[in-house]
């Protein structure tokens, strides 16, 4: 019996005009400021941004540890902003599973990742949901056999990433959600995280959310999301960038556009048959 | 294991349980019961595989886990070790009042009015009957006596007991052995003019036959227990020791038969004593009932002094032993709390696996639960252990029992623990997840804390109110308020300098700005960044607290304990002494130490009616212990007011005396001239000089037999008889111009200081004579001028001023003097002797709380018989060479006993008070402790953090010698305080509620005792406990900085 046997297919994400907010003493901070986006089942994307974007915000409403202040979050069959705590938890033992930036954070130090494994199929095996593999087999067919009987702390930051990576997905999830995967890891390491991932999406058929900074993971990535000022700025998919026109119409714009149509720009809109052009009235005077 | 107990197999895909519990079930189970039996044995088999997980949790954090198991176990011990302690000391205090009792008070007795004949047939039923009720369980076999009484010719009583001649030294002679033989003491043979081989037909009771003395005998050692208290030589003011011979020889003489079962303290435990109790009780109403017989004992009254003993005992334990309960309870919360706080991020992780809350929550309780489970069983064997060892050094016959109140009170502990867990768990279950994973710090809610404070110190305020308003004791029963007040004082002083340190860090954070202070300047930043930390300090406070206050209680309570036997006893040495005839102790004393520095005689005298006690006062202040606190009115006014201002006494010393007198006036009949006088044992006796004739001639009288070691004069008395025929009246003049004594018939007559040529010297006793000086024989004379008549109450006679009619003295205050002027008291001889005493004192030596203290030499020189139950006394202080007591005993003084405070002291040491004060210490040493394990804690439970930050700080070129200087730095500025607070806390709540134990509110026959803080304890404590903390600061920030390597900047791992 293999893992991907007994995977069944990933779940499909679909926000609809999500906001979220923070509260604070200062007054409430927007963190999304209606986010769109729709992702299919079994897909693999990474999402992008700068620092404060919002975008880890996405990942925590997506796993069920915040509810969106307004909007909809679907996953799969499940609104998020419906589901009560218990449900929510009962959605993460089952179905959802986050890997969070640092390792340690995601493993028992003193375990080895055997254990860990086994700690982290508590929670579906608590739901009556049986994995579908035992750890030895998952750590084997995810190419760690030879860490199994390690304790964590001994391994590398690398390693760690790997094995933390694979505790997320231990209780066999439909959506595995995994913060900068590749944080603090060399090159090697990285390279190998990037093709767990693959293979998770791949041979487990999970749809896979990677929140990154890193543009090789990005390159990586079928499908990249841009998360800019909270708003879904530009989608990548196989290499090419595309602005995305929100739901009230606005279209965010990369930065080095920025640069050059700085904001409060008044531009012309041409269209022609294969879409639309914005053009600045000073550089194009007759709308050539 | 856990297969043969749960097994989980699918029928028709359909979980079934196979056995539950070890039981085999019926397959498939109907409807819902199967979802339960599968959750169970689901969780069952979870918890298996917890535990590998948590061993290498406990495994990983071992310093931590070390930490909290230690601490967990002293304050599981602390908690049971009050209780323990309780039961183990009961028997150190019942054995120590049965000791105290003697075999005198713990004895059985049984007896009847009977013959001999009946007597021997008492012996069987009283036997019998004991056997019944099972007395040989806690006595002895019994010993019976039958006492007549018989004249020999004097009153003696008449005693067969058997054994009594192993119990006696034989001077000469040998035991009755048959029917008319007894054997006497020495002094009764004297007193009675027999000797050994003397045959005598006693003169009553009537028709008994002739005894044979076939023994002479020391007079035996009462305090010996074959004695049981019978007070068979009972020698003095008219009484003779008793004869001792065989049960023949009293057999046809009326008796009094007494059969004594011996208790054997040894046979008698805390648990049984109830049950002896009631054998005894049953055993003398069947007696009474069945045989007829009076029945006597003074045990039940020392089994209710034991017992009250023993409950005061527990109400003074209870005062320390609650607050170490409580800090107990306190430490293992915060310790147990932090533990699971500890988890944190394991909970976190496991709320984002979503694990069902219930094992969310054992996932945090395990560590704890597991740690405090083995913590309970150590923590009984330490407190096991411990008393065990106490009981070797402290607590003699008594018997370590681990009953069902300190198992009690080890799991109230272990209760407050899982509490705590729950309590650590239960905040972190409630906190949000995402703030969990961002690594935020809990803050507690400032209304909150401000609301527990705000509590806490109303608490101690009702405390403290309830302390000084009814103390710590209500009766004998704890008052419980009151008894935690010292525990809520340090609480309130804890919170409120918890308060105030964040103020005062912040004023040193501003003096440190940029300064050179690098070390002290991140130190106060580190307490200031973080106020949690100083919860510690309100932890440590209370510990340190609670050792001050215990620490206190037990060294005062010491020096209280000294202070009482030392008063009681009245001198460093105190030896109880037999003064043979003719030798004056005053003399004695005065001749053993010529300095006066260092020995008094003194007499005393216990009645029921009256205690009285004379002593050399000129002496008192240099060998007495007298606290300052006696009297308003100092030593040394007190002793002048007690010294005699008496006019030298007229002194007799020699077998004769002689005197030249002049008669005029020519009486007829001629008067009879006698000197009255005393000796210095107080008997009185006469010289005669005969009857006068008419001119001057010298007259020799024999003074009494004693006289050879000093008489003084009480009065001289010319008696005149008038003749049935001749005049009823007489007037002459006596002049007395010369008074001689010699030692013997053929010695030397010397003359004598006798005040003749001083008529102010003489005192007439009534209107009949009159004194005057006259010149007569070139000689200044001593005049009396004499009208007597017959038939007058007493013969005219002039006294001594050295014999004044009012002494002075100093009386206790509960003795209740209507007029302090003329107090009338009764002297040691039985006379009535007239009191001045304007100074009060609160007690007096040996005499506790009701008595006079007079001067030995008035008092003597009042006496005009033998002082009767008095006791000779010669007081040494400290500092008394050893020559004084030699010079006593070749003086030929008997010492027949020693007296030292240690006695007094040892004897108390084992008493209800003294041991409750002894826990005291035991508090104080386990409150250190558990302060230091706490301490240890806190800090292990930080260095991992800690680590991280000083990894950066490293990295940023501060220098390793100043890391180590500022994480100590920090410790300090947590542990100072904490020990400053405490220390202040500690004494505070001394000064409150230990005047209200009773050690300070009574002390029978002591002296008022004030709680003095004892300084030096007070500064081992506080020097113990910096050096324990300094140690454990400087070793864990050592370990801290050895964690702080460039291996923790890169990975983070808890």
């Amino acid at each position: 019996m293999t893992a991907s046997a007994q995977t069944s297919r990933g779940l499909d994400i679909h926000f609809d005009g999500v906001v979220h907010l923070y509260p604070s003493a200062e007054g409430d901070v927007v963190a999304l400021r209606g986010v769109d986006l729709d992702v299919g089942a079994g897909e693999e994307f990474a999402l992008l941004g700068p620092s404060g974007s919002g975008k880890s915000t996405v990942l925590s409403l997506l796993a069920g540890l915040q509810r969106p202040s307004a909007g909809q979050i679907k996953v799969g069959p499940y609104d998020i902003g419906r589901l009560t705590n218990r449900q929510l938890l009962r959605l993460r033992a089952t179905e959802v599973s986050l890997v969070l930036q640092d390792p340690a954070r995601n493993l028992l130090p003193y375990a080895t990742p055997t254990q860990n494994i086994e700690f982290s199929q508590r929670g579906a095996r608590g739901r009556g949901k049986t994995p579908p593999w035992k750890p030895q087999a998952l750590l084997e067919q995810l190419g760690m056999g030879r860490l199994a009987q390690r304790t964590v702390a001994t391994l590398s930051g690398g390693e760690q990433q790997r094995v933390a990576i694979a505790s997320g997905v231990a209780g066999a999830p439909r959506l595995l959600l995994v913060d900068e995967p590749t944080s603090q890891l060399d090159t090697a390491s990285r390279d190998q995280v990037i093709e767990l991932l693959h293979r998770i999406n791949s041979e487990l058929g999970a749809t896979v959310v990677s929140v990154t900074h890193d543009p090789t993971v990005a390159e990586a990535m079928p499908r990249t999301v841009t998360i800019r000022d909270g708003r879904v700025g530009a989608e990548g998919r196989r290499g090419e960038e595309y602005a995305v026109v929100g739901r009230d119409g606005s279209v965010q714009l990369p930065p080095d556009v920025l640069e050059r149509l700085p904001p409060g720009t008044l531009l012309r809109v041409h269209r022609h048959r294969a879409g639309v052009d914005l053009r600045d009235p000073e550089l194009d005077p007759h709308g050539q | 294991m856990l297969g043969r107990y749960c097994i989980l197999s699918l029928t028709d895909g359909r979980p079934t349980v196979r056995t539950y519990r070890g039981r085999p079930y019926a397959t498939p189970l109907p409807g819902a019961l199967w979802r339960t039996r599968v959750r169970t044995c689901h969780e069952m088999k979870s918890t298996s595989r917890h535990l590998p997980l948590t061993l290498a949790a406990l495994r990983w954090r071992w310093a931590t886990s070390i930490s909290l198991l230690v601490a967990a176990t002293l304050a599981v011990a602390a908690s049971a070790a009050g209780p323990l302690y309780l039961s183990t000391a009961d028997g150190t205090v019942l054995h120590a009042h049965l000791e105290a009792a003697g075999a005198s008070a713990t004895v059985v007795s049984v007896g009847d009015y009977v013959t001999s004949s009946e007597a021997a047939a008492l012996d069987h039923p009283a036997l019998a009957l004991g056997r019944q009720y099972g007395l040989s369980r806690w006595f002895g076999q019994p010993v019976w006596s039958v006492t007549a009484a018989m004249d020999l010719p004097a009153p003696m009583p008449l005693v067969a007991r058997p054994g009594v001649c192993s119990h006696v030294h034989f001077l000469v002679g040998h035991c009755p052995t048959t029917a008319g033989q007894v054997v006497l003491t020495s002094r009764s043979a004297q007193a009675v003019g027999l000797h050994l081989g003397s045959t005598v037909v006693p003169t009553a009771p009537p028709g008994v036959g002739p005894v044979t003395v076939v023994g002479i005998i020391a007079p035996g050692n009462l305090a010996n227990p074959y004695w049981l208290g019978q007070d068979y030589f009972n020698f003095g003011g008219g009484s003779l020791d008793a004869a001792f011979t065989v049960p023949a020889t009293v057999a046809s003489l009326p008796s009094t038969a007494v059969a004594q079962f011996p208790l054997l303290p040894s046979r008698v435990t805390v648990g049984n004593v109830a049950g002896m109790e009631q054998a005894v009780s049953a055993y003398e109403r069947a007696a009474t009932e069945q045989l007829g017989l009076t029945t006597g004992s003074k045990l039940f009254a020392a089994v209710s002094s034991y017992a009250n003993s023993g409950s005061l005992m527990a109400a003074i334990v209870l005062v320390v032993d609650l607050q170490l309960v409580l800090l107990a309870l306190f430490v293992i919360f915060g310790l147990v709390q932090r533990s699971a706080e500890a988890r944190r991020r394991e909970v976190a992780l496991a709320k984002l696996r979503g694990f069902r809350l219930t094992r969310v929550l054992s996932l945090g309780l395990a560590e704890p639960a597991l740690l405090t489970l083995i913590a309970l069983p150590a923590g009984l064997i330490v407190a096991y252990a411990g008393m065990a060892i106490a009981q070797r050094l402290a607590l003699p016959n008594s018997v370590v029992l681990l009953q069902p109140l300190p198992v009690l009170a080890g799991m109230a502990a272990f209760a407050g623990g899982l509490i705590a867990a729950v309590v650590g768990v239960r905040r972190t279950i409630s906190s949000r997840l995402s703030d969990e994973l961002r690594a935020v710090e809990p803050k507690p809610s400032g209304a909150a804390r401000a609301a527990m404070d705000g509590a806490a110190l109303a608490l101690a305020v009702a405390g403290i109110v309830e302390l000084l308003a009814a103390g710590v004791l209500n009766g004998s029963q704890p008052n419980p308020l009151a008894a935690f007040a010292p525990g809520l004082v340090a609480v309130a002083v804890a919170i409120v300098g918890v308060r105030g340190l964040p103020i005062l860090a912040s004023v040193v954070v501003n003096r440190t700005r940029n300064s050179r202070w690098m070390a002290t300047g991140l130190a106060v930043r580190q307490v200031v960044r973080r106020p949690a930390s100083l919860r510690q300090v309100t932890l440590l406070a209370v510990a340190t607290g609670l050792a001050c206050f215990a620490v206190t209680g037990w060294a005062a309570a010491g020096l209280n304990r000294t202070t009482r036997a030392d008063f009681v006893l009245g001198a460093a040495r105190v030896l109880t002494v037999q003064v043979p005839a003719g030798l004056n102790l005053e003399h004695a004393v005065e001749r053993a130490d010529p300095s006066g520095r260092h020995a008094m005689a003194a007499m005393l005298s216990k009645t029921p009616s009256e205690n009285l006690l004379a002593v050399q006062v000129s002496r008192l202040a240099h060998v007495a212990y007298w606290p300052k606190d006696l009297s308003r009115t100092s030593l040394p006014t007190l002793a002048r007011w007690l010294a005699p201002h008496l006019q030298p006494a007229l002194i007799l010393t020699g077998a004769e005396v002689r005197a030249t007198i002049t008669e005029t006036g020519n009486p007829d009949p001629p008067p009879d001239l006698v000197f009255n006088v005393v000796d210095s044992g107080g008997n009185p006796g006469v010289a005669d000089f005969g009857f006068l004739k008419s001119g001057t001639h010298t007259y020799t009288a024999n003074l009494p037999a004693t006289c050879t070691g000093g008489c003084h004069a009480v009065d001289l008395e010319p008696i005149w008889t008038a003749s049935s025929t001749g005049p009823q009246q007489v007037q002459y003049s006596l002049a007395i111009s010369s008074l001689q004594v010699r030692t013997a018939g053929t010695g030397s007559w010397h003359g004598v200081t006798s005040r003749l040529d001083d008529p102010a010297y003489w005192v007439s006793n009534g209107p009949g004579i009159t004194a005057a000086a006259v010149g007569a024989s070139g000689r200044r004379a001593l005049l009396l001028s004499v009208n007597d008549q017959a038939g007058q109450a007493s013969s005219p006679a002039v006294i001594p001023a050295a014999l004044p009619s009012t002494l002075h003295g100093v009386v206790t205050q509960a003795n209740g003097v209507s007029d302090p002027a003329a107090a009338s008291i009764e002297n040691f001889d039985g006379s009535s002797l007239t009191l001045d005493v304007p100074y009060q004192v609160a007690a007096l030596p040996q005499l506790g709380y009701e008595g006079f203290l007079i001067d030995l030499q008035a008092a003597l020189r009042a006496e005009s018989a033998p002082p009767s139950q008095t006791v000779d006394q010669v007081w040494l202080n400290a500092n008394a060479p050893s020559s004084v007591e030699a010079s006593l005993l070749a003086q030929g003084i008997r010492v027949t006993g020693v007296q030292t405070p240690a006695t007094d002291i040892q004897s108390m040491n084992r008493g209800g008070l003294a041991l409750a004060y002894l826990f005291f210490l035991f508090a104080a040493g386990a409150a250190a402790v558990l302060a230091t394990g706490a301490a240890v804690f806190s800090i292990f439970m930080t260095s991992r953090r800690r680590a991280f930050e000083l990894a950066v700080l490293r990295a940023i070129g501060l220098s390793q010698r100043t890391l180590l200087r500022s994480l100590l730095g920090e410790q300090l500025l947590v542990l100072g305080p904490g020990v400053v607070l405490g220390i202040a806390a500690g004494l505070l709540g001394a000064l409150m509620a230990l005047p209200s134990v009773p050690e300070f509110t009574s002390l029978a026959g002591g002296p008022p005792v004030e709680l003095v803080f004892p300084v030096l304890p007070i500064v081992g404590l506080v020097v113990a406990l910096v050096v324990l903390l300094a140690v454990a600061a400087a070793f864990a920030s050592a370990a801290t900085l050895r964690l702080a390597s460039w291996d923790r900047l890169r990975t983070e791992m808890t």
